[in-house]
């Protein structure tokens, strides 16, 4: 111990303890960031009416086709078809693993529920612009502008959203003109990624609907 | 930030116009996470900061009147599902908590100041609780004033002249109040051990 309070004493002066406050200030500083990858981007929320039971659900029918919901007024269509079928396909072979039946559109047989899927994207701009403060002159009168111009950062990227709803058509609400929803999916992520990684994600996140929502289990099966 | 830093900076040239019977302390600090703040953030978190401004009473009293100053930071990364009353979402998931706790403090002194000078007390005040959580591209923030107070036991090891080395643990009570972002009002609590150096009498 007394070995050890030497040690301290000649190691570690005033000035060097001043040093260890202004570095931990400094080092504070250095607080955790909020930088993320495409990928991180990723979510994926599910919400259920908890009143419904989905084991007295048998049978679906599904559009063969993906709504894409445009802004009034807009007409570019930032959401690519490229991959629509593959996520129908997906959705309903996540249904039909947990029991559910899908009927084809124009059978005669009515479907429990009718399951939509929506698509939609925004495009998020961020601007900013630095201006660096000026300096009294060394000797001299006046503001002086800085040698270095200001400089303006901006950016954008492009978020996609897939909706999944699962609704009951035979049930309509004629006060509120609705129909009753009893579970939505939602994925939600950036867009701008390289079509393999596009595939793997949006793969991920239509299982992960599915999986975080162990009540979607028809007594078919 | 930057005007608790101010703060901060302030006090340490203010202390020296006090006289000689007091301590001045700076120190690391390394806090876990307890109760409602461990259900949000359980990582132990080794990003703080403090400062300990200490006065006598009287030179023949080993009582001291002070205030306390300090920053400290909560984070964690997590992907796991969070499940609610009527559905769950999934996604890259940081949590940060930024706790700021200014406080007005009391010790007694006892022991040999020139082998170990061992102190007890506390401090009472209010901490500012910076919450923020963020799930992909979206985040939600709160930012509340919470009453709180902290017991403390410590010690201050002679190293040179006027300088100690200056080891204290304290449990901080941030208690509730306003809304976290979960909606209802929580407490921040943690355990906190710090450790760094003190200056009798500058």
């Amino acid at each position: 111990m007394k070995a050890t309070r030497a040690w301290l004493a000649r190691s570690v002066p005033l000035s060097m303890s001043m040093a260890l406050a202004a570095a931990l200030l400094t080092l504070m500083s250095c607080t955790p960031g909020s930088e993320i990858s495409v990928q991180e981007s990723d979510v994926v929320a599910t919400i259920y009416d908890p009143n419904v039971d989905f084991s007295g659900i048998d049978t679906y029918q599904m559009p063969d086709t993906i709504n894409h919901i445009l802004e009034e007024g807009v007409t570019d269509d930032k959401v690519s078809r490229k991959y629509d079928q593959e996520i129908l396909d997906l959705i309903a072979a996540n249904l039909n693993a947990r029991g559910f039946q899908r009927i084809d559109e124009g059978s005669p047989d009515t479907p429990d529920v009718v399951v939509f899927v929506s698509a939609t994207a925004i495009t998020n701009w961020y601007a900013y612009s630095y201006y660096p403060g000026g300096y009294w002159g060394y000797g001299g009168w006046g503001w002086y502008y800085p040698y270095y111009p200001a400089w303006g950062v901006s950016y954008a990227y492009t978020t996609g959203t897939l909706i999944v709803d699962m609704v009951n058509v035979n049930e309509p609400d004629s006060e509120n003109k609705t129909f009753p929803n009893y579970w939505r999916g939602v994925c939600n992520g950036v867009l701008d990624d390289v079509e393999s990684s596009k595939v793997r994600r949006f793969t991920d996140s239509i299982n992960q609907l599915f999986i975080q929502s162990p009540y979607l289990q028809s007594a078919g099966q | 930030m930057k005007y608790v830093l101010t703060a901060i900076i302030i006090l340490l040239f203010a202390a020296n116009a006090f006289g000689q019977n007091k301590i001045t302390a700076f120190h690391y600090n390394i806090s876990i996470p307890d109760q409602d703040l461990k259900n949000y953030i359980s990582d132990t978190s080794w990003l703080g900061v403090g400062f300990d401004g200490r006065w006598f009473v009287s030179p023949d009293r080993p009582i001291t009147l002070g205030i306390s100053l300090g920053w400290q930071v909560f984070d964690e990364e997590t992907n796991e599902t969070i499940v609610f009353d009527q559905g769950a979402i999934t996604g890259q998931q940081r949590r940060y908590v930024n706790s700021f706790p200014l406080m007005v403090t009391g010790h007694y002194y006892f022991g040999d100041k020139e082998r170990m000078w061992v102190f007890a007390g506390g401090g009472v005040g209010t901490y500012y609780i910076m919450q923020r959580f963020e799930v992909g591209v979206f985040a939600i923030e709160q930012n509340n004033w919470h009453f709180g107070f902290y017991p403390e036991l410590g010690v201050q090891i002679p190293l040179q002249r006027d300088a100690d080395l200056f080891v204290s643990g304290r449990y901080n009570f941030a208690l509730a109040a306003g809304e976290s972002i979960a909606g209802e009002a929580q407490d921040f609590n943690y355990w906190g051990i710090n450790v760094g150096f003190a200056y009798n009498g500058w």
